[in-house]
């Protein structure tokens, strides 16, 4: 213990010169506006600034990228709560509480939980990181095809506990629409390009970032223009309490260290990111919390676990980038890819190699946290004077960004037609009280779904045993059985009968 | 004026097609056997499933729309008025120009300034009922178009190296 | 969005820019604008990893940005085909398996392209390398190929036209066609090795730069090296070649490299040759990230890399008809598939 505490004081004291905290400044600040962008997700942004840290010795590139990746991971939460359109897929869930909280005017409010949500869910998985990575690392290698399968149905049944207006068949239908969004393309196992309907464009997939900027920020355009009473939020004078801020952050403690854990740990998993995070930590949060039917109409709680579950992706996604060579993320992935343009090898070795490499991470991550939250809280009057702009002024300008930003990722005219062709997709359905949120993570999943139950059949030369008799599999099969039981209200009350009998008034699922 | 429980139902038949025709797609899709996969990695596998749940939903929806577009309740909830449809139209078609034709053929800041400014004159031009508010509001839509989407562009274009359409 | 975030962040990037520009050598083309490499593979691949680890080197040289664009999807033929759409002017580029490029056309998966449309430039060869999970019984390649024969042995790639599915279906036409093993497709190179690692799978046959580490640190055991001579890396025992077990294997290398689309200004090609021969052939950079990693440093250009990379070009798109396959004949790209 007191090894460790030396090896974290020694990083810290190496790191603390006055460069290095210019460089903070800078890659976090640049991070944070990344992230706001709509359609600029944290992966390019890490991946443009491995070129441009070339030149940089060792630990300051590194600690540049880890600032740019905590930054623009947080950066998403503001335009998901000032304008309905998360800045990257990590923020898909922040929108939900967040932009309710906003149009009540509490916009600043909102933020200020945001941020302090993103610096608690980082710590979190930085006391992780430090204390036990080899270990965790080993989470990564029990998840296989047959547990991705159930994680990936896990985030199904998520999406029908975000249905807010319709009706709960709404919300299953979404993210069956996501999922089969995702369907479209070169196949992942076999490379069979399915409906492709004869556009060449269509054989890589359909992107999921201009899908989410369309459905997001194009129908938030079209709703706000044409529903004179979806307006814009009214900026009303707001005074934001620190004291009130840090009050109402201590009350939910619980579900900020739960949302840290889960999205730690999501984090471990290969191949699954802050997204991912974000929604298992708000599904989470729901099911002990004591205000869950505000939910999704503005529930500081939902916003909380939303933020702390996406950023404490971060230090668990490297995890098993560090201790394993195996991206927890996609951003994880080009991070791995400076590391050995620096001439570190990222791997099982590294731990024996140099030892004291993960310290030096712990204090950067710690240095891009202690960054947000200054940034986020100084910051925040400023994000707020956006509401100011009249609303036919500013939505030219989203719809504008919404058109630039899918572009820049990759430089494809195509993605702008399916931004176009989503925006109008998400608005109709919207318009008809579907959740946008279960479309986005049914994209997400798709193809995770898709290819572990075919991977996994293939293992098991066309048997489900697997799936069921695995460890982890059965304990997945559980929850899912549970859950999707507990959404009749029919269980529940039986439920709630028998648990009030025994003198537990708890009743949750 | 559209009823939109009507509409409901439109598009929840929609979905049944579409989930039918997934169902038959993935059913039909070519099962490889002349790469001899493994016959549970067909690619039409997930697809078949897919197409059968939302089959299944979508006439779940189909049902209650219905029941309620019978139910004869005509509230302003149920009502999508035809001046919503009309400006729906007329972004869909401002953007339309800008994404699909302009962006491409022209150099980013001008498509942008132009759909900016035609955006914002369009949209306050209901309100503006002299000359001299309308040669205003003209001043300031040209200021924030050519201002703000040169900032965009050269942020994109110098900052993040985008080359832009 | 506000004036004072707007100049932060302009502040930044420009400072970045500052740090990552080099000083540029003399050259006859002075390129004015930022160069883009598509890598038609997602951040963090090994096509991506090592054009990470060439683009500075470029960048100095040429004393102009290079920017990695990823524009994953469709085993990378939606990147290519986007390289090759770009206005030839020596500004887009591409990084790539040599392979792939060539192949794209046969496999049916982009329109009349060939090895043809580009100028190509070699840095690295990578060899595949039969691993097996640390706690399975296999000690030597010999045992293992004749359980390969009659088990189904579950083994490990990143798909049939991966570098991993190609060497398992090379070895499968080595012993004509009696491999019993069943391929388990992974997304990349990477989570196939963790696979093989974790004991999802018992066998994996990519690329040794994707299994170094997990060699290094014990978790999974390398039988062969598909090579005709033993692979060294760093701190590891020598891996024998597969020659030792089948001796008339036919070994072609695995090629990576940038290539740039024919068509542009002539001195684009003469100065990235100029390039190429002064600074990326004699790179210590590239050679250590070679050595650490397990690939061979093998950097050529022009007419030598194009005749180095025909071997594998031509057994790729030999194996593709041979699987049925080939939507092409690779007989229209004047490759005689008899031969093989």
């Amino acid at each position: 213990m007191t090894a460790t505490l030396d090896a974290l004081a020694n990083a810290f004291v190496s790191m603390a010169t006055p460069t290095m905290m210019f460089h903070v400044v800078w890659a976090t600040l640049l991070g944070i506006f990344v992230g706001a962008l709509p359609g600029l997700t944290a992966t390019m942004g890490v991946a443009l600034m491995t070129t441009l840290t070339y030149s940089l010795d060792r630990d300051a590139a590194v600690l540049v990228l880890i600032c740019m990746y905590v930054g623009a991971i947080y950066g998403g939460s503001r335009s998901a709560i000032l304008l309905n359109i998360p800045g990257t897929p990590a923020s898909a869930a922040t929108s939900l509480d967040g932009f309710p909280l906003a149009k009540q005017g509490k916009a600043g409010f909102a933020m200020g939980i945001a941020t302090l949500g993103s610096a608690l869910g980082t710590l979190v998985g930085i006391v992780l990181l430090v204390l036990i990575a080899p270990p965790l690392a080993q989470v990564a290698l029990k998840f296989g095809s047959f547990e991705f399968f159930w994680l990936a149905l896990f985030g199904i049944v998520i999406s029908g506990q975000l249905t807010k207006a319709g009706h709960p068949a709404k919300g299953y239908l979404a993210g069956f629409i996501g999922l089969s969004v995702a369907m479209i393309g070169a196949d992942g196992i076999h490379s069979h390009v399915r409906f492709n309907f004869g556009v060449t464009d269509m054989n890589g997939g359909i992107g999921l970032i201009p899908a989410m900027v369309g459905a997001f920020g194009f129908a938030e355009v079209l709703f706000t223009m044409s529903r004179p009473d979806a307006t814009l939020v009214q900026p009303k004078p707001e005074k934001i309490d620190f004291g009130a801020l840090w009050g109402r952050i201590w009350a939910y403690r619980r579900t900020v260290v739960q949302s840290g854990v889960i999205g730690t740990f999501i984090g471990i998993i290969p191949g699954v990111g802050e997204d991912i995070g974000a929604w298992a930590s708000y599904a989470a949060a729901k099911q002990h919390s004591k205000e869950r039917d505000q939910f999704g109409e503005g529930s500081c709680e939902g916003l909380t676990a939303a933020e702390t579950g996406n950023s404490a992706v971060v230090p668990g996604s490297l995890i098993p980038s560090l201790t394993l060579g195996v991206p927890g993320s996609a951003a994880a992935a080009v991070l791995i890819a400076a590391l050995y343009i620096h001439g570190i090898r990222p791997g099982p070795m590294i731990m024996i190699d140099q030892p004291t490499f993960i310290y030096s991470i712990a204090v950067m991550l710690t240095f891009a946290t202690i960054a947000i939250g200054v940034f986020g809280l100084l910051l925040t009057p400023v994000f707020v004077q956006v509401l100011r702009v009249p609303r036919n002024y500013l939505m030219p300008i989203v719809f504008t960004m919404c058109v630039i930003g899918p572009f820049a990722l990759t430089q494809r005219v195509f993605d702008i037609w399916v931004m176009f062709v989503f925006g109008i997709i998400g608005y109709v359905l919207r318009r008809l009280d579907y959740p946008m949120a279960p479309l986005v993570l049914g994209i997400i999943l798709g193809d995770l779904l898709d290819k572990s139950l075919r991977r996994g059949l293939t293992l098991s030369n066309g048997s489900l045993e697997p799936f069921f008799t695995r460890p982890i599999s059965a304990g997945f099969a559980v929850v899912i059985v549970v859950t999707v039981l507990f959404s009749f209200p029919a269980v529940r009350r039986w439920w709630a009968g028998l648990t009030r009998r025994g003198g537990n008034a708890s009743g949750r699922a | 004026m559209i009823d939109k429980r009507i509409l409901d139902s439109a598009v929840a038949a929609i979905l049944m097609a579409i989930g039918l025709a997934m169902l038959w797609g993935g059913a039909t899709m070519d099962r490889l056997e002349i790469r001899r996969i493994h016959p549970a990695s067909i690619p039409g596998l997930v697809p078949m499933f897919l197409g059968a749940a939302i089959f299944i939903l979508a006439f779940v929806i189909f049902r209650v729309s219905r029941r309620q577009a019978r139910a004869d309740t005509d509230d302003a909830e149920n009502r999508v008025l035809s001046g919503e449809v009309r400006s729906f139209a007329v972004v869909v078609l401002l953007a339309a120009i800008y994404a699909l034709v302009l962006v491409g053929t022209l150099h980013f800041w001008l498509a942008s300034s132009l759909f900016v400014f035609t955006f914002i004159m369009v949209a306050e031009w209901p309100r503006l009922g002299t000359q001299t508010a309308r040669l205003k509001s003209a001043a300031a839509a040209a200021a924030v178009a050519v201002i703000v989407t040169g900032a965009i562009s050269y942020m994109f274009e110098q900052g993040f190296l985008v080359r832009l359409p | 969005m506000n004036r004072t975030a707007v100049n932060a962040l302009l502040a930044g990037t420009t400072l970045a820019f500052a740090m990552g520009a080099g000083a540029a050598v003399a050259a006859d083309w002075q390129p004015d604008r930022p160069i883009n490499i598509i890598v038609p593979w997602a951040a963090g691949g090994s096509t991506d990893q090592v054009t990470r680890v060439v683009a500075p080197l470029l960048e100095a040289a040429l004393g102009t940005p290079i920017v990695i664009v990823n524009q994953p999807g469709a085993s990378g033929s939606i990147g290519t085909g986007e390289a090759l759409k770009a206005p030839r002017d020596g500004y887009t580029w591409t990084a790539n398996a040599i392979a792939n490029n060539a192949t794209y056309a046969i496999s049916g998966m982009l329109e009349d392209t060939s090895i043809d449309d580009y100028r190509i430039y070699l840095h690295v060869a990578n060899v595949p390398v039969v691993s097996v999970n640390a706690d399975s019984e296999y000690q030597d390649f010999a045992t293992l190929l004749e359980d390969l024969k009659t088990k189904e042995i579950t083994v490990g790639t990143a798909g049939a036209t991966s570098s991993g599915g190609m060497a398992l279906s090379a070895i499968n036409d080595a012993v004509e066609g009696g491999l019993a093993a069943r391929m388990v497709t992974y997304d990349g190179g990477a989570p196939a090795v963790l696979a093989a690692a974790s004991g999802e799978v018992v066998v994996t046959t990519q690329l040794a730069v994707e299994q170094t580490e997990q060699i290094r640190a014990g978790m999974i055991r390398p039988l062969t090296v598909l090579s005709d001579t033993p692979l060294t890396v760093e701190g590891l025992d020598p891996v024998p070649p597969i020659t030792d077990f089948i001796p008339d294997f036919p070994v072609a290398a695995d090629y990576f490299g940038v290539f740039i689309p024919v068509g542009g200004p002539q001195e684009v090609y003469d100065t990235v040759d100029k390039i190429w021969a002064e600074k990326i052939m004699t790179s210590p950079e590239l050679q250590a990230y070679a050595n650490a990693g397990g690939a061979v440093f093998a950097p050529s250009y022009g007419d030598e890399a194009y005749n180095r990379a025909m071997p594998v070009v031509i057994h790729e798109a030999c194996a593709l008809k041979g699987r049925g396959e080939a939507v092409r004949d690779p007989a229209d790209f004047g490759i005689d598939c008899a031969a093989e």
